[in-house]
């Protein structure tokens, strides 16, 4: 697949851009409008959940979630069946705070890339249970289209070396 | 069925109120004073996994876990000696060792500054003028020690029973299993290190160990995962050639290595399967259990139950641990090939978080169903759970009995060892 990539060279995005872009989805996610936060994704954006601790090499340690595009859409497409755990679907908050875009990204990040940083506090209902979660992000985006895409979606849990509740839903 | 025990006594001899040979109370799920006597009679006398080798590999590495509702430590001291120990300062009480893993020479407390060595041995008490020798000898105060330790393919048991049966006896038929997954590795060994899945429900330990080797729920509870996957339910479904036994001693397996054998079969007459079985044929000096090793590991080729809270599914080590009656913790460790190509494993990885984990495809359904038999539970008036499905179609090898995926060999096998133990008078 050719996509055309937008020449970014200063590599800059605003701070009331990347607000606006983490409020968005943070609003697509709690509206359960999952295709729409699926299309905020670059072709070769990546969802990570890292387990037990903050960061590693995924290629040689387990996470709770490590999954591109194609990965994403299967477990969009689940969801959406509405079986098992998702006949009784969670209603989610997201919300987004201490949003601060990089001056330095990590050394990691592509070129063409720009880095945010967030915290994340997400409250789950699920029929008579409810859960809350704490998360610091690490967002990286490139501009393609005209759009800010997400290369990278890195959501790492205060508690992801305790016992977990399920995370069925999409967060 | 004819139930006997495994020493040839008829089971009438063994007797629980709560527990039936095709049926259980539902108070086996909910009645504290039940749970105690399973941490006593059961996590108190038989081989409890405590961890795998590759976890405390060098001198000085430790990692800490539960025998039931025990806390203990497994920790190799500086000649490589494996010690497992309850961590539990012989002083006031408090835990010594609170990290996952380590490496140490030492346990500290830091209630009041007491420390052992990692074989257990106090070192001294702190401020230790205020001890009389008249009452007190360091060594009476070593680190309690959990009496039996034994290791099968680098997976390590342990036995709070001074006495019994060995390891081996323990692992009967199901060590034929162990070895068919780990015989994959090239080198011959699996190893831990890649990281957990924890996840915690709020229901009884057994949920979990009868659901691991329940092949009639994937069916209806994973078929949305079974659907998007494009797996479909042909490995689980009423025509499947796969089978559900009861190994005996409690162990239980779905093998629908039958089911995935047209899959295999291609992959293995592909050039990287020949390539793999050509590796494997020269390290095993055996051509034929070579391909049976290879068709039965698409990751997928069997889930294990070892009795009581031991699985090995898919490419993890599945430990569940008992904490209260009504609520259980439960450790995923996705294991690794030594000697495999690192894309091998990172894909194995990928594959293990498809389907399990706290936000997996598959392991949140289950999750879910626990908590509505929690719910469910509670209702009065109906209170036995029947295992009834595939008992008039059973088939008897040797300590084995065998059915069709969907039957529930494995958990009647399950309660019938259960209820050796339990039922059995003091």
């Amino acid at each position: 697949m050719s996509r055309t990539v937008a020449a970014t060279t200063t590599g800059r995005v605003t701070q009331a851009e990347a607000q606006a872009f983490l409020n968005r989805e943070a609003a697509l996610l709690d509206d359960g409008r999952h295709e729409e936060w699926l299309a905020l994704f670059a072709h070769d954006g990546v969802f990570w959940v890292p387990s037990n601790e903050a960061d590693y090499n995924p290629a040689q340690r387990v996470s709770i979630v490590y999954e591109d595009r194609v990965k994403l859409a299967d477990r969009v497409a689940r969801l959406g069946l509405g079986r098992a755990v998702q006949e009784n679907p969670s209603r989610t908050m997201h919300v987004i705070s201490n949003v601060t875009v990089s001056d330095r990204p990590g050394s990691d990040a592509p070129p063409e890339t720009v880095e945010i940083l967030a915290n994340l506090v997400l409250f789950e209902v699920h029929g008579a249970r409810s859960s809350q979660h704490a998360a610091r992000c690490r967002y990286l985006l490139r501009r393609e289209d005209d759009h800010w895409r997400i290369v990278l979606r890195k959501l790492m849990f205060l508690d992801n070396d305790q016992y977990a509740p399920n995370l069925a839903f999409l967060f | 069925m004819s139930v006997t025990t495994n020493d040839g006594r008829p089971a009438a001899a063994l007797a629980h109120p709560l527990v039936e040979p095709h049926r259980v109370h539902r108070n086996v799920y909910l009645d504290e004073n039940v749970f105690r006597e399973e941490m006593a009679r059961i996590f108190g006398k038989t081989w409890i996994y405590v961890g795998h080798e590759s976890e405390v590999a060098r001198p000085g590495d430790y990692k800490s876990t539960f025998i039931g509702t025990q806390p203990v430590i497994v920790s190799r001291d500086e000649d490589g000696t494996l010690h497992v120990l309850l961590n539990r300062c012989t002083h006031r009480a408090a835990t010594v060792c609170q990290a996952a893993a380590g490496n140490s020479s030492y346990f500290r407390c830091e209630y009041h500054g007491w420390t052992f060595r990692n074989d257990g041995r106090l070192v001294a008490p702190t401020f230790s003028s205020g001890y009389d020798k008249a009452d007190f000898d360091p060594a009476d105060f070593a680190l309690a020690r959990v009496p039996r330790v034994d290791s099968y393919r680098g997976m390590i048991f342990a036995s709070l029973c001074r006495e019994g049966e060995s390891l081996r006896e323990h692992l009967g038929v199901a060590a034929w299993y162990i070895d068919l997954a780990v015989d994959l590795a090239p080198e011959g060994e699996i190893v831990l290190g890649a990281g957990t899945h924890k996840y915690a429900y709020g229901g009884n330990w057994k949920l979990q160990s009868e659901n691991g080797v329940d092949g009639y729920h994937p069916n209806f509870v994973h078929s949305a995962f079974l659907e998007t996957s494009g797996m479909g339910g042909s490995i689980f479904g009423p025509g499947s050639p796969g089978r559900a036994g009861a190994l005996g001693r409690g162990h239980g397996i779905l093998d629908f290595r039958a089911a995935i054998a047209p899959m295999m079969q291609a992959k293995l007459e592909t050039p990287a399967g020949t390539a793999a079985l050509e590796q494997l044929t020269r390290r095993l000096g055996d051509r034929q259990r070579a391909i049976e090793v290879l068709l039965a590991n698409a990751t997928q080729g069997y889930n294990l139950l070892i009795f009581p809270n031991l699985q090995i599914i898919g490419c993890q080590i599945r430990v569940i641990h008992p904490r209260r009656v009504g609520y259980s913790e439960v450790d995923l460790y996705p294991y690794l090939l030594k000697g495999a190509s690192d894309e091998e494993n990172t894909a194995r990885l990928r594959t293990h978080e498809a389907f399990y984990g706290p936000s997996g495809g598959g392991g949140p359904d289950d999750i879910e169903m626990f908590d509505r038999v929690a719910v469910g539970l509670a209702a009065e008036g109906v209170e036995w759970l029947p295992f009834l499905r595939g008992l008039r179609r059973e088939q008897i090898d040797g300590e084995a009995r065998w059915g069709h995926i969907t039957d529930e060999q494995p958990q009647r096998g399950f309660y019938h060892r259960w209820l050796e133990l339990m039922g059995e008078q003091p």
